[in-house]
């Protein structure tokens, strides 16, 4: 059980629709990242997986099969906030785990609480937010599940203890565990990720592979003598999918055709021209700033 | 999954028995400061101007002593070897035309010979039904089981991405958290009971405890009331969250209130009262302890056990029902 089909999720609360129709297929031992604005609809869309949340339309199947109770067996939750017992200690939080999973491991436990500095005697209430965040990781991945899917798992942590849950899931997926993930840093999701949705209030903007999305495209990038200098011939161009200008600096996202926009740009008076590989955040920038390219410009301009 | 619950119902409980260590302290202080031992044999003092003072024991053991008084009454008092319950049988003359007649209030029975003769016995020492002790055990209890009530409530104030991630139904989980708590309630009945019993021991008085059919009817009495009201603030807080305190706080006045005022019978409001006392296990206790009853039913604990019954029944199902349609 760990392929994983979404089809035609959709959830609204009240007038707002939090998901609008959005459907994936993550493939056993596969790290999929969830990206979005604040409010996109990544959280709705984990609950609504998980029937945490009543899904208006759409079917979540688990190796072919809807979410049965016994499933969560094998399916370790992170959410997005702290859900744990502020009167309960660590140590009682990992009991209740090891009383409710049978595959529950308890060296694992042992060994995330020390990879994490966690004392296990210590009430919930006493944690810092990145402690707690840490905390719900060792409960999580101590289960030992073959499904994760983790909502914002590095929140409030460390950057040595975000390093460490990001290394948790690589080395989970290598092991051919399934991780569903969300997060702002999308350093992180590109580094784990190899594929990614990306969603904007609610809808699904872009989705694929990370190497496939970023084929094909180049950041061409351009500085100029002064502020105020024309982009003739850049913005018409069709391959032009994203211009950001700041201050003397031009920064054009283009499909195939790099060179000649390169070459538009050193005609226009830039100088120090070159061409870049595109990253996720240029992805994550162009699907969610994405609007017509001139209205675009007058933002940033 | 029943885990959470049981360090929960442990934690309140805590709370309870510090509450009846505190009581039983007093007890302690009370039994050996002055109070003393309420020994019940030997309370009826023969007065030093009694004549004709006879001692003897009857042939089922009780202690006899029988002497007459300065005026003209002939007094027997008799011990009962096991209990040491006195009677106290007073014979008096009585003067002019007199009738056979008998009376008995209370623990003083009243009888009147053709003879003139006026026989007044009092039971000294009532005997101690262990339904008293079931009874302030049961009332006990009713706060701490409105307490677990809470139960799903606080699971709904941000733990239900943990609670439902677990390997069970929604049910299957909120069934074992009623029956941890339900089980919590009948361990303290149980300590209280015994409390009580070991207080009354403490000063004496556990020979006059009693027990026969009756008792276990109140027990189940008693059991049905914790287990009623537990489910009735259960099903008024299982949507709620934070909110569920204030309701629980709420909830307690009206229906310690609501029994006493069935009689109202301005605007109609005592039946109106009847009617929403109906499901309020309250007033089956206000009704266990007098002749009329304080609900829509006929009085009579047969009546009250059945009517909490359905009213924990219909308050688990509505709680399940409110349960299982929350969202996380």
């Amino acid at each position: 059980m760990s392929t994983i089909s979404i089809q035609n999720l959709s959830k609204s609360y009240g007038s707002l629709a939090a998901l609008t129709h959005f459907s994936a297929n993550i493939e056993q031992g596969s790290v999929f990242g969830l990206l979005g604005p604040n409010g996109a609809g990544k959280t709705t869309a984990f609950k609504c997986m998980l029937g945490l949340a009543r899904a208006d339309t759409g079917t979540v199947l688990f190796d072919g099969a809807p979410l049965e109770p016994h499933m969560f067996e094998r399916i370790g939750y992170i959410p997005e906030r702290s859900v744990l017992y502020d009167w309960m200690t660590l140590a009682e939080h990992l009991e209740m785990q090891r009383r409710a999973f049978s595959r529950y491991d308890a060296n694992r436990a042992r060994e995330l609480l020390a990879l994490f500095s966690l004392e296990p005697r210590k009430r919930v209430r006493s944690l810092s937010k990145g402690m707690r965040t840490a905390a719900a990781v060792v409960m999580a991945f101590a289960a030992n599940p073959d499904i994760l899917i983790l909502d914002e798992p590095t929140t409030g942590l460390d950057p040595v203890n975000q390093r460490a849950v990001l290394k948790l899931m690589i080395d989970a997926s290598a092991q051919g565990k399934t991780i569903i993930f969300s997060s702002h840093q999308i350093g992180q999701v590109e580094r784990a990720a190899e594929t990614i949705a990306i969603l904007k209030e609610g809808k699904l903007l872009l989705s694929g592979a990370v190497d496939d999305l970023k084929s094909g495209w180049k950041i061409v990038e351009g500085i100029f003598e002064s502020d105020q200098f024309s982009i003739d011939g850049i913005s018409s161009d069709p391959d032009v999918q994203r211009i950001e200008r700041t201050g003397r600096i031009l920064r054009v996202s283009v499909r195939s055709d790099s060179d000649g926009i390169a070459r538009r740009m050193t005609e226009l008076g830039a100088r120090d021209v070159r061409t870049l590989d595109l990253n996720l955040e240029d992805i994550f920038l162009g699907a969610v700033e994405a609007r017509p390219k001139e209205q675009s410009l007058d933002v940033l301009r | 999954m029943y885990y959470v619950e049981m360090l929960r119902a442990w934690r309140v409980m805590r709370i309870f028995l510090i509450i009846l260590g505190i009581l039983f302290v007093l007890a302690i202080v009370g039994r050996f400061s002055g109070h003393g031992r309420m020994d019940v044999a030997n309370q009826y003092v023969v007065p030093p101007n009694a004549r004709h003072v006879v001692h003897s024991v009857a042939p089922d053991g009780s202690r006899m002593t029988s002497f007459d008084g300065s005026n003209g009454e002939h007094v027997v008092i008799r011990t009962d070897p096991t209990s040491d319950v006195q009677s106290v049988a007073v014979t008096e003359p009585v003067s002019g035309k007199t009738r056979p007649a008998e009376a008995k209030i209370a623990n003083v029975s009243i009888k009147q010979s053709r003879h003139g003769h006026l026989m007044t016995t009092v039971l000294r020492y009532h005997r101690i039904p262990l339904d008293y002790a079931l009874g302030i055990a049961a009332i006990f209890v009713a706060i701490f089981s409105s307490i677990l009530g809470l139960g799903l409530s606080q699971e709904n104030d941000g733990h239900l991405e943990l609670a439902w991630t677990k390997p069970t139904s929604r049910q299957g989980y909120a069934a074992s958290l009623i029956g941890v708590d339900i089980l919590a309630m009948v361990a303290l009945l149980g300590i209280t009971v015994a409390l009580i019993v070991v207080i009354l021991a403490m000063y004496g008085l556990a020979k006059l405890i009693v027990a026969d059919a009756g008792t276990l009817l109140t027990l189940f009495f008693a059991f049905a009331y914790i287990v009623s009201f537990y489910a009735l603030v259960m099903a008024i807080t299982a949507s709620l969250r934070r909110a569920s305190a204030v309701a629980l706080a709420i909830l307690w006045p009206v229906v310690l209130i609501l029994p006493s005022l069935t009689d109202v019978k301005w605007l109609n409001i005592g039946a109106i009262v009847r009617f929403i006392d109906t499901i309020n296990p309250l007033a089956y206790f206000y009704s266990l302890s007098s002749s009329s009853s304080h609900t829509l039913l006929p009085p009579g604990i047969g009546y009250s056990i059945g009517a909490m019954a359905v009213v924990a029944v219909v308050g688990f199902v509505a709680s399940l029902a409110q349960w299982r349609r929350l969202e996380a």
